[in-house]
């Protein structure tokens, strides 16, 4: 099948090449795994949908993450106005043994830390995509990077002393 | 721990999740998601066409291809944007085409690409091309009556596609007829749009309009014959929804009263 001059091969590709790179920025980015691969699927599906358009952004996968996260919140909030008690996504509380590895750390970053290393780390994005990703100049996605590094150092230090 | 370790570290620690969906299943939904919303182009164009007197013919320029919802209609820089009256398709091509060239030394019928998008109302027409990280506006009208004013105004403006961070919408170009505090009339507008964006609608006036929506802008030009209040125009706005319908952001359709961004 044939869709905007391109082949459902390119995106076939595209999706094999990436989805498990997408599932693991989803989860890092506050995504709960059980409910990642259906919110990134999703994200795919709507990519596909506009396949047009999303295949000549710089980086198609970062659009994908993106989606399945908002979509993702927006089905919490839509969710959190017929049930007051339910929780959001980015407010799941986990047991003290997830708490102490790196991504449940990464998952508590502040917002613009961990979307750099999502991008950088989990989606391969150079420096350069991710500072047009995110719209910010090359030398801030080091900064954030360094103060994101320094912070994981500070939470993974500070969970191994409490383990002993 | 270095950027190194971090990004070992990382990898190891997410091996365990995996995505196992087949291609297959992601493509079919897709395919789903795109009917549904050509169906959903179709509701809107049928009940904008049954608003009375706000007709699609009425909306586009005699002689242009009506904005039925073809896949170029819903994305992508196709030709239906570029809908100029054959009678004076030519004049404006060449007359533009010229000032451009004129007005700007670095740019040459080289590198001067196909308009993307051409329409026009009554005696004015616009030309727009896309350079990619520029884009260039002619406004073009015909020559008037012979004599000392027989040359015919065409204006240029030039600048960077620069859409703000956090946001869905901006004014590219806006362009109206106005007294010093008149009616508003002739408005047309291209607006530079987020990838995010589906749908693009202009309130103004108690009525909603349509704009055609491309991969990079919204244009929109509305109805001859629709004339604003100075209120009303200062209180029409540009909406811009996802694919869900969710509204990603709104401004004014005056430059000076943009709203902040929506979510």
């Amino acid at each position: 099948m044939r869709h905007r001059g391109v082949s459902d091969s390119e995106f076939s590709e595209f999706y094999v090449g990436h989805r498990d790179r997408c599932l693991r920025a989803a989860v890092a980015s506050g995504l709960r795994p059980d409910e990642a691969e259906e919110a990134v699927a999703e994200a795919f599906a709507r990519a596909w949908s506009h396949w047009g358009k999303v295949r000549r952004l710089g980086a198609p996968e970062a659009w994908v993450v993106r989606t399945a996260v908002n979509a993702n919140i927006s089905w919490w909030r839509k969710r959190r106005r017929e049930s007051p008690a339910s929780t959001p996504p980015d407010e799941v509380h986990e047991d003290g043994a997830d708490r102490t590895d790196l991504l449940s750390a990464v998952r508590r970053l502040p917002p613009r830390q961990r979307e750099v290393v999502v991008l950088r780390y989990l989606l391969d994005l150079s420096t350069e995509q991710t500072a047009s990703r995110l719209g910010i100049a090359p030398g801030t996605v080091a900064s954030q990077l360094h103060k994101a590094i320094a912070t994981l150092r500070s939470h993974l230090t500070h969970s191994e002393r409490t383990q002993r | 721990m270095t950027e190194d370790d971090l990004h070992d570290r990382l990898a190891a620690g997410t091996a365990h999740l995996t995505m196992r969906r087949p291609a297959g299943e992601v493509l079919g939904r897709g395919n789903r998601l795109r009917r549904r919303r050509r169906v959903t182009a179709l509701g809107s164009i049928a009940a904008l066409g049954a608003v009375g007197a706000i007709g699609l013919a009425t909306i586009l320029p005699p002689g242009s291809a009506p904005l039925t919802p073809t896949t170029s209609y819903a994305a992508g820089w196709g030709p239906e944007l570029v809908n100029l009256d054959p009678e004076v398709a030519d004049d404006v091509l060449r007359d533009c085409s010229s000032s451009v060239r004129g007005a700007w030394d670095d740019i040459t019928t080289a590198t001067l690409p196909s308009p993307v998008a051409g329409q026009s109302r009554a005696r004015h027409t616009i030309v727009v091309y896309d350079l990619g990280e520029e884009v260039v506006n002619c406004w073009w009208s015909p020559p008037r009556a012979s004599g000392a004013g027989a040359e015919h105004p065409t204006g240029l403006a030039r600048e960077r596609w620069h859409l703000p961070a956090g946001r869905h919408l901006r004014h590219a170009f806006m362009t109206r007829d106005d007294g010093p505090q008149g009616p508003v009339f002739e408005i047309a507008g291209m607006i530079e749009i987020s990838p995010s964006v589906d749908r693009v609608t202009i309130e103004a006036g108690g009525t909603t309009y349509e704009a055609a929506v491309t991969d990079r802008v919204a244009m929109f030009w509305l109805p001859e014959g629709v004339t604003l209040s100075r209120s009303e125009y200062e209180a029409a706005t540009v909406t811009a929804y996802d694919e869900d319908g969710e509204v990603l952001d709104t401004i004014g359709i005056h430059r000076q009263h943009e709203s902040p961004p929506v979510g």
